[in-house]
């Protein structure tokens, strides 16, 4: 019988076991050399303005006391002209060269449910557009009150299937027994927590000085930023009859 | 053929004749100036004209004053939802002219105090057919304006300035931004409008990255988010101390506060590559030893 060398039996060993862990590291310095670095897209360039650090100011309408007209603002030298005046005025976005307005849209003033029907979903919805030079803007939401009846009779905020969402926490809601009356946004800027189109919130009520909620947040400029506000319904069994209305208000805020 | 097409133009034409009116219901507001601020003195009167432009659907206007407050770091503003109660400050305002273009006037009251009071002049519309018999929602859309107002007997403001989540850690990998995110906290009650400087010193003493910082206002009692982002890639060669000097200065440039910290800059990822390229080469010339014998 023959009797293999030692040394053939080792060296075959050896190549299967580097061979995957060679592998492994060369895997590991690629992913090292060539990660991606990830860069903060908070840049406040645009093509849309510029930013002036100088002596700049935008004004904007007359200010006036019984001595003194002013149409301007004076900037650097505001403290002397404090001291003769009483009052130093600044109007507009301060250091920053706007080329469009504050403004704000929405696409209908009413919202229309029709008949309802106990224990199913009725749904509407419209869009709120915003442009706001600056460094962005927020975009808050209040009822006046609940759904109220002409006899007094309301329909409760939605308290979503878990029964855990609040004016300033949206979760899913897509179970029709669950009565109420709420809303989700999707679009640009909207609040983190409308996490997708199944997510809804109660509005505050102001009568019941609830504060407003947030629903667009931005701290930057922003032209034509858009948000669909999707309003659901779901009346109970036991509902009084009648024609329920409500007003709701929108409030865009620039930021100072 | 030809029938079957008659009988349809037929039975469609009436619906030509009576169409179904689609009415556009949206609006648009817009304002300016959207920000004011006021710095005035006891017994000092000051006036601000305000514009509001519609389009859209026919329009009821009304300007209301509104309590505001600061919300967060980046600022966005909370406005109370019901109109102020003008006897709760120490401010007269009276409101007159048109709907849509009012003028504002400012009154302060006699004080020996410095104070401010932030307010929003809030443009509330409602369409004026927007009225449905049916289970409904009225959507009022609203614009606001906001007005700082700062009350100060002599002029001097108050600064009680402060740098906050200046840190960072002591060792920085030169294959990344370095990029910390520090803010103001203003715990005066007054705001204030800051400048500042941003640098990055090597160890050589030169200044390797300059930024000036936007000058930001600061409410009272409320903290800013520093802007432009403090981000600095370091090159291939900066390697070692670097010190990171922040200073916030006034406008006039008299120094309010600073701050300095030092971070390492080293090559942290090519040295763990050199690392494991070591040991990969000692495992294999060791290996390569054994399987010879």
């Amino acid at each position: 019988m023959k009797s293999i060398p030692t040394g053939l039996t080792l060296r075959v060993t050896n190549t299967i076991a580097i061979k995957p862990w060679g592998f492994y590291v060369a895997i590991c310095i690629l992913f090292l050399f060539f990660a991606s670095i990830v860069h903060a897209q908070t840049s406040l360039d645009s093509p849309n303005y510029k930013i002036r650090l100088g002596n700049f100011n935008m004004t904007s309408g007359t200010k006036s006391s019984a001595n003194y007209n002013l149409t301007d603002t004076v900037g650097q030298l505001a403290a002397e002209f404090f001291n003769n005046s009483g009052y130093h005025v600044k109007a507009g976005f301060q250091y920053l060269y706007t080329l469009y307005n504050f403004s704000f849209s929405l696409s209908s003033l009413a919202i229309n449910f029709g008949s309802l029907t106990p224990n199913t979903f009725s749904t509407a919805s419209h869009t709120l557009t915003i442009t706001a030079p600056g460094q962005g803007y927020s975009v808050s939401a209040y009822a006046t009150s609940q759904l109220t009846s002409s006899a007094g009779s309301t329909i409760a905020d939605t308290t979503c299937d878990s029964g855990s969402c609040t004016e300033t926490a949206a979760n899913p809601w897509i179970i029709s027994t669950n009565n109420g009356f709420g809303y989700n946004v999707s679009g640009n800027d909207v609040a983190t927590d409308f996490i997708d189109s199944t997510y809804f919130r109660p509005f505050p009520d102001s009568s019941a000085s609830e504060a407003p909620a947030t629903i667009m947040t931005t701290a930057s400029a922003g032209k034509n930023r858009v948000a669909t506000i999707n309003y659901k319904l779901s009346p109970s069994s036991t509902q009084a009859g009648g024609t329920y209305t409500t007003q709701i208000v929108f409030i865009a805020t620039p930021v100072y | 053929m030809k029938k079957i097409i008659f009988l349809l133009l037929l039975l469609t034409f009436p619906f030509s004749l009576f169409p179904s009116p689609v009415i556009a219901e949206s609006v648009n507001l817009s304002i300016n100036p959207p920000v004011t601020e006021i710095l005035l003195a006891p017994g000092k009167k000051i006036s601000q004209v305000f514009t509001l432009q519609t389009s859209g659907l026919s329009l009821a206007v009304t300007p209301e004053i509104h309590l505001a407050k600061p919300s967060d770091s980046h600022g966005h503003m909370t406005i109370d939802p019901n109109p102020l109660n003008p006897n709760s400050l120490p401010l007269t305002i009276t409101i007159s002219g048109p709907p849509d273009n009012p003028t504002l006037t400012f009154e302060a009251a006699s004080s020996d105090v410095s104070q401010d009071v932030y307010l929003a002049l809030v443009f509330r519309s409602v369409g004026e057919n927007s009225y449905s018999p049916t289970n409904s929602t009225q959507i009022s859309p609203a614009i606001s304006a906001l007005i700082l107002v700062t009350i100060t007997p002599d002029g001097l403001i108050p600064t009680n300035l402060a740098i906050r989540d200046f840190t960072l850690p002591p060792l920085h990998d030169s294959w990344l931004p370095l990029t910390p995110t520090p803010s103001l906290v203003n715990s005066s009650s007054i705001m204030i409008r800051p400048e500042g400087q941003y640098k990055i010193i090597s160890p050589t003493g030169k200044t390797v990255f300059s930024l000036s910082l936007y000058p930001n206002l600061i409410l009272g009692n409320s903290s800013r988010t520093i802007t432009p982002p403090l981000s600095w890639s370091p090159k291939w060669y900066d390697l070692g101390p670097y010190r990171l000097h922040l200073t916030i200065t006034s406008l006039g440039d008299t120094k309010i506060t600073e701050e300095t910290k030092t971070i390492w800059i080293l090559p942290l990822r090519l040295l763990l590559v050199l690392f494991i390229l070591a040991i990969t080469f000692y495992y294999f010339t060791t290996h390569q030893k054994i399987s010879i014998l």
